[in-house]
């Protein structure tokens, strides 16, 4: 211990002497550390952080799956959870979970409130006790007596002041009125199952009581369904269990659960699996950086190693063992790591806030990012790592030596041993490796996100402006109010000057919203609901594809006809017609959908295909119904003003136009087209940006490695350069020398990081859009650029080379 | 100094000692059958001009370099053919260096550089402070113990090396040139230093191309073409 004390005591003493040289060195891996701190605290927030829940690794999602999506977990019907729940044994309690979106009226101003009407059990399958009153009976799950609701911390705190006499007061939702019951602990954390982070989790609950007789089994209406699996029975063990009911249900009901499945997913991988591939891509990414950042130091502590040759011979002389000498040259080295660790937290701190406001609408989970004990013992752990990787090779090659020279040296450079230049060449190559198959991910996820861009998703987000309005069963019972009361306000829109056009959707593109059903064609072989083809169904308003921007390619947009009583009519995207008609005209042609039983409705017109599920997702079947003939509770208007103009102003002006058809009316959701266009590509903006960093930082720290060795090269060369310019070497010889030498090294980092990054993009397949894995491209651009660079950073030095005197050179020495 | 059990058997033995430098492909014989014995408190000056392998023979009797072909015996044990680790153990407890150019560290201390052998032999630290203080008395230099090498006289610096080779008490002083970065008053200074030691019984071999200073030494030893040459005792000065 006295003898490490010493050696810490002199490695201080060493770093204080050369203060470049430790600033260099600890902001290297500082850079490196801390961003290895800062994804890691991302990846334990998100991956490694438990469920807030007791036991949460007994908590499972359970969905339902269809033989078109066999592996994608899904939604299913109210009828079927209850059987779910009546047969299964596997479970110690399951709930169902389905999202809703209620507006809160009454005291103060209307507001749509984020909920989920959930079973009777939901907060025993999370175990989680309410702060005030209690959760639900039973009994509430029976309709009639559904009316009571739970709040959530917050809203309590805001609307209703945290009054405690809030049990058994009256709230009124969508105009009607329930009672609430409980208050939901503070540090409750609902599941999400609606969204991915772009959706506020709820904070209010009410029962799950779904009117049976409204809801067939082929509705598949219900988000999610949440178990508790008894304690010692698996996951393997419950999905076998719900796999054999799924088989009961399917031979029970035929015509709607032909090839229902159900599939069972821990909450934990349900919550945060897809955010595991990018999670991983940025670890990969953020180890490279580090590992850049250890060449680059191991680098310069071998040119120091250099300049310290005499004093390590003196140790071994008077009886240093190699592995003391070693020893020495690593705690040097792990006091170096540990200083770039301190500096890399605070760079990971900053990191947090950074990642936090970029990725709020990309990664789930990752409001909890933070610096906690798992951050710094990971911290901790990568700069000791970090000291002994970049310090070993350097501490190994300094006790190579031949004592008798260096002893007898008195302190005059000669040099470096070849082993040592051999070395450092390494290091090089291996940094320029590494940034290239970085920058290659990066330039791979640009190209990409460039593709993305550049997709027509089929309309014309410029100058529109969105919002959504919820109309109360309570206040609009009938489906004609409905009608009556969005064309009223479509009708209001269209008129507010410097409006285009004004429309109204049921679904609108892109929001993460979407009602899909069976569609049967006429004259084609009856099907069952399971082998139907699934079509997207939108309600829509006459004028709604002109301010969306959708085409028209065939037939008419509905009009003055389309009324209710009027034969129905639907127009339909590309995609359908060239599906059941190739090479026909669709016109005249009629389909039916969710149901067999339902009415024909004739085709009147053909839609451009528009890319519902985001730009990435190929448009599905599209169908698309007047509004005023299918009459829909919820509704996003669409208005379309000048391009350029102010959205602000105009969302404003329709807002006025809806609370003057109801002025309890709460208009929520309100968002110009091109953000809801720009948040659906927010994970992988994010993506490329993170990625685009890290390579930044390591195509950086690669060129100053590059500079580095190519500087050191030249000042230990300089009498070598002198004979050859005494012996009448040209100027542009010594460049063309120096470069060569360093262009060498990079060609070499080059192959080798091509190599790699064919073999490590693969896994990037996943994350990528519109381009391959191994985009000739994407490697040409990557290669030309940091072979530019590279180039750079040789001619600077090699210029310096190029201005020794040779008869200084000669004196010098 | 610690001295070598009495046993007749000589301090160092070395016979048909060879060492052969390769480069390229040029062999270079620096020692070609080197015959050579040190008795336990003598004090003996090789000489000779230069090539004729003085400085390979110093590192081969001080282990920093092992022979090619023969035998080295130092008190009694074949050390010709130890390991790295095993030679660096013998050259910390039982070889004291003198160089020519000092070779102190100079980002520490006097006291520091003349402790550092002891500190990796794992001597104890109060152990440490009464070896290093008595070894600093000895050449007189105890009242720099906090100076960094830089702020001494190069006499002084090479004071401070005889100090840093005689704190560990080892059984044989080597000294390679000890007086050639010096001018002569200094020169002379270190020279009575090492008299006085042997006078206390050390065992002392230095290399020396200076005839004034061989004169210091009981024996003088001359080697020609890495063979010795002659041998001769050496009138008191």
């Amino acid at each position: 211990m006295g003898t490490l004390w010493q050696d810490i005591r002199y490695g201080v003493r060493m770093l204080w002497k050369s203060p470049g040289f430790t600033l260099v060195a600890v902001v290297a891996l500082a850079l490196g550390i801390g961003a290895n701190s800062a994804i890691f605290s991302v990846v334990n927030a998100v991956l490694l952080r438990p469920l807030p829940y007791p036991e949460p690794e007994r908590l499972v999602r359970v969905g339902g799956t269809s033989a078109r999506a066999a592996e994608a977990i899904g939604t299913h019907s109210p009828a079927d959870f209850f059987d779910w729940r009546e047969q299964s044994t596997s479970f110690e309690a399951v709930a169902a979970y389905d999202g809703w979106s209620p507006s809160l009226t009454g005291a103060g101003e209307p507001e749509r409130i984020n909920a989920a009407r959930v079973s009777a059990s939901f907060f025993s399958v999370l175990k989680s006790e309410p702060a005030v009153g209690r959760g639900f009976l039973p009994q509430e799950e029976q309709r009639g007596q559904h009316r009571v609701v739970v709040l959530g911390h917050g809203l309590w705190q805001r609307r209703f002041g945290g009054a405690q006499n809030v049990v058994g007061q009256q709230i009124e939702l969508n105009g009607e009125a329930f009672t609430v019951v409980g208050v939901a602990a503070r540090e409750f954390e609902s599941p999400e199952f609606t969204g991915l982070g772009a959706t506020e989790p709820p904070e209010l609950w009410a029962p799950f009581a779904p009117d049976l007789a409204q809801w067939t089994r082929s509705s598949r209406s219900v988000d999610a369904c949440l178990a508790r699996l008894k304690p010692g029975v698996t996951v393997e063990q419950a999905q076998a269990e719900m796999a054999t009911i799924a088989a009961r249900l399917e031979a029970q009901y035929p015509e709607t659960n032909k090839n229902a499945g159900v599939r069972l997913v821990s909450l934990h991988e349900q919550l945060v699996g897809g955010s595991r591939r990018a999670l991983l891509t940025f670890l990969v990414a953020v180890g490279f950086v580090l590992l850049i950042a250890c060449a680059n130091v191991a680098n310069l502590s071998l040119a120091r190693a250099s300049a310290r040759r005499r004093e390590i011979a003196i140790r071994t002389a008077l009886g240093a063992s190699r592995l003391r000498v070693v020893r020495q040259m690593l705690t040097e080295s792990v006091m170096l790591s540990l200083m770039g660790g301190l500096l890399g937290l605070l760079f990971a701190w900053w990191a947090n806030d950074l990642l936090l406001a970029l990725g709020a609408d990309s990664i789930p989970r990752i409001a909890g990012v933070g610096l906690d004990a798992r951050v710094l013992v990971f911290t901790l752990a990568a700069s000791l790592l970090t000291g002994v990787a970049f310090g070993l090779v350097p501490a190994i090659q300094s006790t190579r030596l031949d004592l008798n020279e260096a002893l007898k040296e008195g302190g005059r450079s000669q040099g470096q041993p070849a082993a040592r230049r051999r070395a450092r060449a390494l290091l090089v190559v291996a940094e320029t490796a590494l940034s290239l198959v970085l920058l290659v991910g990066a330039g791979l996820l640009v190209r990409s996100f460039v593709r993305l861009l550049a997709v027509d998703p089929g309309f014309d987000p410029r100058g529109a402006v969105t919002m959504n309005v919820f109309l109360p069963g309570a206040r609009y019972p009938e489906d004609a109010q409905h009608a009556a009361f969005f064309d009223a306000v479509v009708e209001r829109a269209a008129a507010l000057p410097g409006v285009e056009s004004a429309g109204a959707t049921s679904n609108l593109p892109v929001s993460g919203n979407y009602d899909r059903m069976p569609v049967y064609v006429e004259g084609q072989p009856a099907q069952l609901a399971g082998d139907a083809p699934d079509a997207e169904r939108y309600m829509v308003s006459a004028d709604y594809f002109r301010a969306l921007g959708v085409p028209l390619v065939a037939g008419r947009a509905f009009d003055a006809r389309d009324r209710e009583g009027a034969p129905l009519v639907a127009v339909i995207g590309r995609s359908m017609s060239e599906r059941f008609w190739p090479n026909e005209d669709p016109l005249g042609r009629r389909i039916k959908f969710g149901d067999v039983k339902n009415p024909w409705v004739e085709i009147v017109g053909v839609a451009g295909d528009v890319r519902h599920y985001g730009l990435e997702k190929e448009a599905n079947l599209q169908i698309y119904l007047h509004h005023l003939q299918t009459p829909s509770q919820v509704m996003t208007l669409v208005v379309r003003g000048p391009s350029g103009g102010d959205p602000e102003a105009l969302a404003r002006a329709v807002r006025g136009e809806v609370w003057a058809v109801d002025k309890n009316q709460p208009v929520y959701d309100v968002k110009p087209m091109e953000r809801i266009v720009a948040e659906s590509v927010a994970p992988r903006r994010f993506n490329t940006l993170v990625v685009g960093v890290f390579a930044a930082v390591a195509l950086a720290l690669a060129v100053i490695g590059l500079y580095g060795v190519m500087s050191y090269t030249v000042s230990q060369r300089t009498h070598e350069i002198g004979i050859r310019m005494a012996l009448g070497a040209q100027g542009r010889d010594v460049l063309r020398m120096i470069v060569g030498q360093g262009m060498w090294l990079t060609a070499a980092g080059m192959g080798a990081g091509l190599l790699g990054a064919l073999l490590l993009t693969r896994a990037m397949s996943g994350l990528l859009y519109g381009v391959s894995a191994s985009d000739p491209l994407t490697f040409a651009g990557v290669a030309v650029l940091l072979a530019a660079v590279a180039f750079v950073a040789c001619f600077v030095p090699a210029l310096r080379a190029t201005k020794v005197d040779p008869m200084e050179a000669l004196r010098h020495e | 100094m610690s001295t070598a059990p009495d046993n007749g058997k000589p301090l160092i033995h070395l016979e048909d000692v060879k060492k052969v430098f390769y480069t390229d492909e040029v062999e270079t014989h620096a020692l070609s059958g080197t015959y050579l014995d040190i008795q336990s408190g003598e004090f003996v000056s090789i000489t000779g001009p230069s090539g004729c392998g003085k400085s390979t023979l110093l590192s081969i009797l001080g282990l920093l370099d092992s022979p090619t072909d023969g035998h080295y015996w130092l008190n009694s044990k074949d050390v010709s053919e130890l390991s790295l680790s095993e030679r660096a153990v013998i050259r910390n407890r039982e070889v004291g260096f003198i160089f020519q150019s000092f070779n102190l560290i100079g980002d520490l201390t006097v006291y520091e550089n003349v402790e550092l052998p002891l500190t990796y032999r794992g001597m104890s630290g109060a152990e440490r402070k009464k070896r290093v203080g008595e070894a600093l008395e000895k050449v007189n230099m105890a009242h720099r113990a906090k100076h960094l090498p830089s702020q001494l006289s190069g006499g002084q610096q090479q004071r401070v090396a005889v100090a840093r080779a005689i704190a560990g008490d080892p059984l044989i002083l080597l000294a390679d040139e000890p007086t050639g970065n010096l001018d002569s008053t200094n020169g002379e200074a270190v020279m009575a230093l090492l008299r006085e030691l042997h006078q206390v019984g050390s065992t002392i071999c230095m290399v020396t191309h200076d005839p004034r200073y061989a004169k210091f030494a009981d024996r003088a030893i001359y080697l020609f073409d890495g063979r010795v040459v002659s041998e001769e005792q050496v009138e008191a000065a």
